[in-house]
């Protein structure tokens, strides 16, 4: 298991920076600064049992279905007996029927409007443990700290929205072809100047699909007798990616430079595992931010790895940009670094542009070579009239003021609600500046009693568990939002107090556990 | 009076959900509740009667053996 010990200062900070920018270090170690506080031992103890007497209950149901005493309700493999290989694998099946499907009321929830700061959940209700739901029809308003709507620009009326309704009426929706083909429409081109511009690289290019960016993009820039390096809480489309490209990759450990040097030296000493020979080139996969930790990439030390050892690195900035910077530029722009320094930047357009889908940008050599040579773009069909106007839109109010507030707006709810959490005494991940709050709670059971009642308090939340995390440390996921008001913060942060002290979730032991009226 | 009975059922039930918490058995179903615990109590209670049956006798002679 990875040791979770507690880093307050990146101590590579002092080896990587000399005595004359000693002021630009403690700089540094602001922007860097991140916690992952250790899981207490009773939190630990207690979440294994838990999981302990689910596996029996599991055992147990799953012998009264095998001997027909119960009906089974799950998916069941038809051709069993037939001696095919199974199609379900067998522990991943189990906890689906056992665990997963007891608690699935809370996964899943399907919304009934926009995904703004406040909305509107279908209300579903099971009879028979949450096998079958069925819908009453009504509606439940809940305030938003699910979606990923870092600028808040997931909205029906405003600038963009009308601009989309005008695209809609003079291009209508589908392009009906690809774009190497005859799907090419001037928004295509201008959507690509305009990310381009805002990102402050020679060119760019972009896809239908965030997903698909990473998966079938990889393989176009790696290939058999590379080397890809990759953090090793990397997103399941960079992984994706990595295995379809054909290349050799190996992880490091998380944000950890040493362990990063460490690794790039033996590749280059070392070669190819068998043959020792040189690989043809390395790529550093990183994170701008990673979703389920909140902590940011060290860039600064990456970029300076990079150069030393001569590796490419690519970056993706699926949560950051937009959302992170003084003008909302992504990571590059948060610690002030040249952006021709990172190779290839990667970003998404669904979670701060209120958009769908992803781009690549950099050099303008290496965005040709990706537009003869990647499937995304050749077989693909172009992006729809309006999901285009609405980054074109969303793009130019960044630039202007109104853009700047919803920036700060967001920096300010991040740094608020993550401070009241902490002095609260709940363990929260990650850097202290960053819009993804992930709270850990640990115990199954307490992790669906927390959703259960924060819906009952008028609050939707995300919570994961095992398999999207690691087996102990479930967590809720906190997306904040720069159209979150004072108010609905004060409301979540309230209803968060009275629900953790009702299931006692303040395991920190750095900071005193408090009740919010006494900060 | 009335005050405190009621504060005190308020524990109570916040000792049960603590117990129906940290033992998953919240995400069960009831019958499978009441499984459990009569299997957990059945096991505390030949612990605790075993010890109270036992123990005098058996702390008497050790002491008697040691001295």
């Amino acid at each position: 298991m990875k040791s979770t010990n507690f880093r307050m200062v990146n101590k590579n900070v002092e080896i990587n920076y000399d005595n004359n920018n000693k002021s630009k270090s403690i700089d540094e170690d602001d922007l860097q600064c991140e916690e992952f506080e250790e899981t207490p031992l009773y939190a630990a103890v207690l979440t294994y049992i838990s999981y302990a007497i689910l596996c029996l209950f599991g055992w147990l149901r799953d012998f009264l279905r095998q001997s027909k005493i119960e009906k089974k309700r799950g998916a069941v493999d038809p051709n069993a007996s037939l001696g095919f290989v199974p199609l379900y694998q067998s522990y991943e099946s189990f906890y689906t029927r056992n665990m997963y499907t007891r608690v699935r009321d809370i996964f899943n929830r399907p919304i009934a409007s926009v995904p703004g700061p406040q909305f509107e959940l279908t209300e579903r209700i099971s009879d028979d443990y949450n096998w079958t739901y069925r819908y009453t029809g009504k509606t439940v308003s809940a305030i938003n700290l699910g979606s990923y709507n870092y600028l808040g620009f997931a909205e029906k009326t405003g600038p963009c929205a009308i601009d989309t309704i005008n695209g809609l009426k003079s291009y209508a929706i589908a392009n009906c072809s690809t774009r190497s083909e005859i799907g090419t429409q001037r928004y295509h081109i201008e959507l690509e100047q305009l990310v381009a511009e805002f990102l402050g690289v020679e060119s760019c290019i972009a896809f239908g699909m965030g997903f698909a960016t990473n998966a079938l993009n990889i393989p176009v820039i790696a290939s058999k007798g590379d080397l890809i390096l990759s953090d090793e809480m990397n997103h399941i489309s960079l992984i994706l990616g990595m295995r379809l490209s054909g290349a050799c990759y190996q992880t490091f450990e998380h944000n950890d430079m040493n362990d990063l040097e460490k690794k790039l030296r033996a590749a280059i000493v070392h070669g190819h595992s068998r043959t020792n020979r040189p690989w043809k080139k390395i790529i550093i996969v990183v994170e701008g931010v990673y979703s389920m930790e909140g902590s940011i990439c060290r860039l600064p030390q990456l970029i300076e790895l990079k150069k030393k050892y001569k590796a490419y690195l690519y970056m993706d900035e699926a949560h950051s940009i937009g959302a992170m910077g003084k003008s909302g530029r992504g990571i590059v722009d948060y610690f002030n670094v040249n952006s021709n320094d990172v190779d290839i930047l990667m970003g998404t357009f669904t979670k701060s542009f209120g958009s769908a889908g992803g781009y690549i940008a950099g050099k303008k050599s290496l965005i040709d070579h990706i537009r003869v040579n990647s499937h995304a773009h050749t077989y693909a069909s172009s992006m729809s009239a309006p999901i285009v106007q609405q980054i074109i839109s969303s793009l130019q109010l960044l630039k202007g003021p109104e853009g700047q507030k919803r920036i700060n707006q967001l920096a300010d709810n991040a740094r608020y609600f993550r401070r009241k959490l902490v002095d609260m005494g709940f363990i929260i991940y990650g850097n202290k500046y960053s819009p993804v709050v992930p709270m850990l709670l640990y115990m199954p059971a307490r992790v669906t009693r927390f959703n259960r009642e924060m819906l009952r308090r008028g609050i939707a939340v995300v919570t994961v568990g095992f398999p999207a995390t690691k087996l102990l440390e479930a967590r809720v996921r906190f997306c904040l939002s720069a159209a979150h008001t004072r108010q609905m913060l004060d409301a979540a942060l309230e209803a968060i107090d009275e629900v953790g002290t009702d299931i006692s979730l303040r395991y920190s032991t750095r900071h005193k556990p408090q009740r919010l009226k006494d900060l | 009076m009335l005050e405190s009975v009621r504060r005190f059922f308020k524990f109570i039930h916040w000792l049960y959900l603590q117990y129906l918490l940290n033992t998953a058995l919240y995400m069960l179903e009831p019958w499978e509740r009441a499984l459990f615990s009569a299997f957990l109590f059945a096991i505390i209670s030949t612990a605790l009667y075993s010890a109270f049956v036992f123990l005098p006798h058996h702390v008497r002679s050790m002491i008697q053996f040691y001295s």
